[in-house]
């Protein structure tokens, strides 16, 4: 119990600039994290705090990457899925640049930038803090 | 950088082998590898998407002559961006494929591999970067993977030669195993399995460039690493450019080349039509470089004297900065910012490729995925971001009143190139993707090809930039004489005196910079204006039109409607913030 009070005050510590980077809702969302901490969770790239890995459960289709018509046969899940995101595939977030910037990830040996839109359709399942 | 392999010839080379394309993941290395294997020089960086259009070389295959060519960087086959769909038509167009792979990034690059493998085309790996995977942990078993692949794979590591001339001689072994079609998560599958038993990856303590990495895209710590990169690299191209004008170029020209000139002056009789055009004015009896206006003495030092020291400076840091992989980060770091003004953080690579010259800017333009991106790209590049030659000069020119101006002429281009971009933004129509790029990681640059760059990009300058400088300063002179300059100043009076607040021969320089804008800048240099003018001068000049050469790169990648538009935003804007800064200068003087 100690531990985990001493793991969400250090977390709480160095979310400081987390905190102020994020909006609103994932303040609440990343509150709904630490409660579950023990389970394992799915929660978005643009959710996870940086350091943190997670196993990608799903890329959702659809409006986000390119607003417009006419490119629809080669989608978001089909750019990232080329570069080697896709689901079942491990990934760590590096970082992530305030309000809203691109978020880092690091998949397999390669380094990715993704922009806000982007990272808040990939769903991964994140490791469990107390394994 | 000239190897030109020449493999003993062999039995069983395929017949009818007329074109070998180079294909792989971006940022692996192809370009180095066409360099080695054509001996043509192409600029190649540590960056994602150097290569924008196709390059073609030639290299000798036993006796025969085969051509080669540089295909840009393609993920997969299916095309998901312009430069992938080029890729992928060029498919059709060559009779074998040397696929290039980064050796470090393994599992990413083989979904190409075993595309490629699918189609009916003789396939060979290179393994490239071979060097990074021991001191990244990771071991390869090249035999098991030639197995699994069924074609052949050599380790290469292509900025020091290592192995290309294996690869080479292995050509005629390459084969096309026309593997069935498979879907994307099939693919997948294949290539995790050949993973499992063909790489293993031990932990490796992270070293210090991997943790400054990570440093230079974490908000906290890359902002601060940007804001200092920046600086020290503004500081450190004008450290070197004005060292070798101050210690070299001028006191050759002041010392060796104008008693020569003087003596050429006496020859020509002091004075004449031909004195003009090649000697041009005196003052005081001596020749001023900047002033006197004749081809063989302003014509000359402009270039070579004023401009060429700063494309070299200029040149060797950028050269450095794409070479460690540094561009891509500030991408990261600036896409906040970039995406205000509807373009994303990539577009900050043509962004500083433009302080070089506006030609290779425009064209790297492509690397941006929409039509609307390229556009407000290429209009702020041509209007707001002065060429390295324009910066030696307004450096020259300007910062002989004192730093404060400079200043003043650079944070003016800054709010313009900013305001501007706001403006496009709101009132350009269609979309602006997001980001999405793979960051590289840091290496050393490798000197032989960052120098290679050097040389490469300084003759283009030379090559393109001398002629038309001293034509352009022939074609001045001239015209001074029949004094077609006289008439057009006293027809544009309102506009350059009244709204610009410069004097009426100023128009001379505007016209000229239709030309070249370091001749143009340099124009202002008789016209003995205050400080103040000499900063609006200089800014008008700057973006006001894009030079001869900006303006032909603009027409071939905008269209003919998208110039129009563009100019007629460069006019309006130039219009306006001269008209503003003169009378800001007057309110407060």
């Amino acid at each position: 119990m100690l531990r985990f009070l001493w793991r969400a005050t250090a977390s709480g510590a160095t979310g400081i600039w987390i905190n102020l980077m994020n909006t609103k809702r994932e303040q609440k969302a990343s509150q709904f994290e630490k409660v579950n901490v023990n389970e394992k969770r799915q929660i978005t790239v643009c959710q996870m705090r940086p350091g943190q890995s997670g196993i990608i459960v799903q890329i959702l289709e659809g409006y986000g990457h390119q607003r417009g018509r006419g490119h629809g046969c080669h989608g978001l899940a089909g750019r990232l899925h080329s570069l080697g995101v896709r689901p079942g595939k491990r990934i760590t977030k590096v970082s992530g640049m305030f309000m809203r910037g691109p978020v880092t990830l690091q998949v397999g040996q390669a380094q990715l930038a993704i922009g806000y839109g982007m990272a808040g359709k990939i769903l991964v399942e994140v490791d469990g803090e107390n394994p | 950088m000239s190897s030109s392999p020449q493999s003993e010839e062999k039995e069983g080379l395929p017949t009818g082998l007329k074109t070998i394309l180079l294909m792989g993941n971006p940022n692996v290395g192809k370009s180095v590898f066409f360099s080695r294997i054509t001996g043509t020089k192409v600029i190649a960086s540590n960056y994602p998407g150097t290569t924008v259009g196709f390059t073609k070389g030639n290299m000798k295959l036993g006796e025969e002559e085969v051509e080669v060519i540089d295909v840009p960087g393609t993920y997969t086959l299916e095309p998901t961006s312009k430069a992938e769909e080029i890729a992928s038509q060029m498919l059709h167009s060559g009779d074998l494929v040397i696929n290039v792979l980064d050796a470090t990034n393994l599992e990413r690059n083989l979904y190409l591999t075993f595309e490629l493998l699918e189609k009916s085309i003789p396939v060979i790996v290179a393994l490239n970067i071979w060097d990074d995977t021991q001191h990244r942990g990771i071991s390869i078993d090249v035999g098991k993977l030639e197995e699994r692949l069924g074609v052949p794979v050599i380790p290469t590591v292509a900025v020091t030669g290592q192995g290309i001339k294996e690869l080479i001689n292995r050509i005629p072994e390459a084969i096309s195993p026309q593997l069935l079609e498979r879907t994307h998560d099939e693919r997948w599958a294949a290539v995790g399995d050949v993973i499992e038993h063909v790489q293993t990856i031990t932990h490796h303590h992270h070293t210090w460039l991997e943790r400054l990495q990570d440093a230079s895209v974490k908000p906290l710590t890359g902002l601060p690493i940007a804001a200092v990169v920046l600086v020290t690299s503004f500081f450190v191209i004008r450290f070197i450019g004005e060292g070798v004008i101050r210690y070299v170029t001028e006191p050759i020209f002041e010392n060796l080349w104008a008693p020569l000139m003087m003596k050429l002056s006496v020859a020509l009789g002091s004075s004449g039509f031909w004195h003009d055009m090649l000697i041009g004015k005196l003052f005081d009896g001596e020749i001023d470089f900047y002033q006197s206006l004749g081809v063989l003495t302003t014509g000359l030092f402009i270039p070579l004297g004023a401009v060429l020291p700063y494309i070299f400076s200029f040149y060797l840091i950028l050269g450095l900065l794409e070479d460690v992989g540094y561009l891509p980060r500030l991408a990261v770091l600036l896409d906040n910012l970039m995406h205000r003004m509807g373009l994303h953080g990539y577009a900050i690579i043509p962004t500083m490729l433009g302080l070089g010259c506006c030609v290779p800017a425009i064209m790297a333009t492509r690397i941006l995925e929409s039509k609307r991106e390229r556009f407000i790209a290429a209009t702020l590049i041509s209007i707001a971001i002065p060429c390295a030659a324009s910066q030696a000069m307004i450096i020259g020119l300007v910062g002989a009143e004192g730093l404060q101006y400079v200043v003043m002429v650079y944070g003016t281009l800054f709010v313009v190139w900013l305001v501007l971009g706001l403006i496009l933004n709101r009132t350009v129509k269609g979309f602006s993707p997001e980001l999405l790029i793979e960051i590289p990681p840091y290496r050393r640059p490798p000197w032989r090809a960052v120098l290679t760059k050097l040389w490469m990009r300084v003759y283009g300058f030379l090559k393109e930039a001398l002629p038309i400088i001293m034509i352009a300063i022939f074609a001045i002179g001239i015209l001074y004489n029949l004094g077609v300059f006289d008439a057009i100043a006293n027809f544009t009076a309102p506009v350059v005196s009244g709204v610009f607040g410069l004097p009426e021969d100023a128009v001379v320089a505007m016209v000229v910079g239709f030309f070249r804008k370091d001749v143009a800048i340099g124009l202002l240099a008789p016209l003995s204006m205050s400080a103040a003018q000499l900063v609006v001068g200089t800014v008008v000049l700057t973006m006001f039109f894009p030079c001869i050469a900006a303006f032909v790169v603009l027409a071939r990648e905008l269209g003919t409607k998208g110039l129009f538009f563009a100019i007629g935003i460069m006019l309006i804007a130039t219009l306006v913030v001269g008209g503003l800064l003169n009378v800001i200068f007057k309110v407060t003087a």
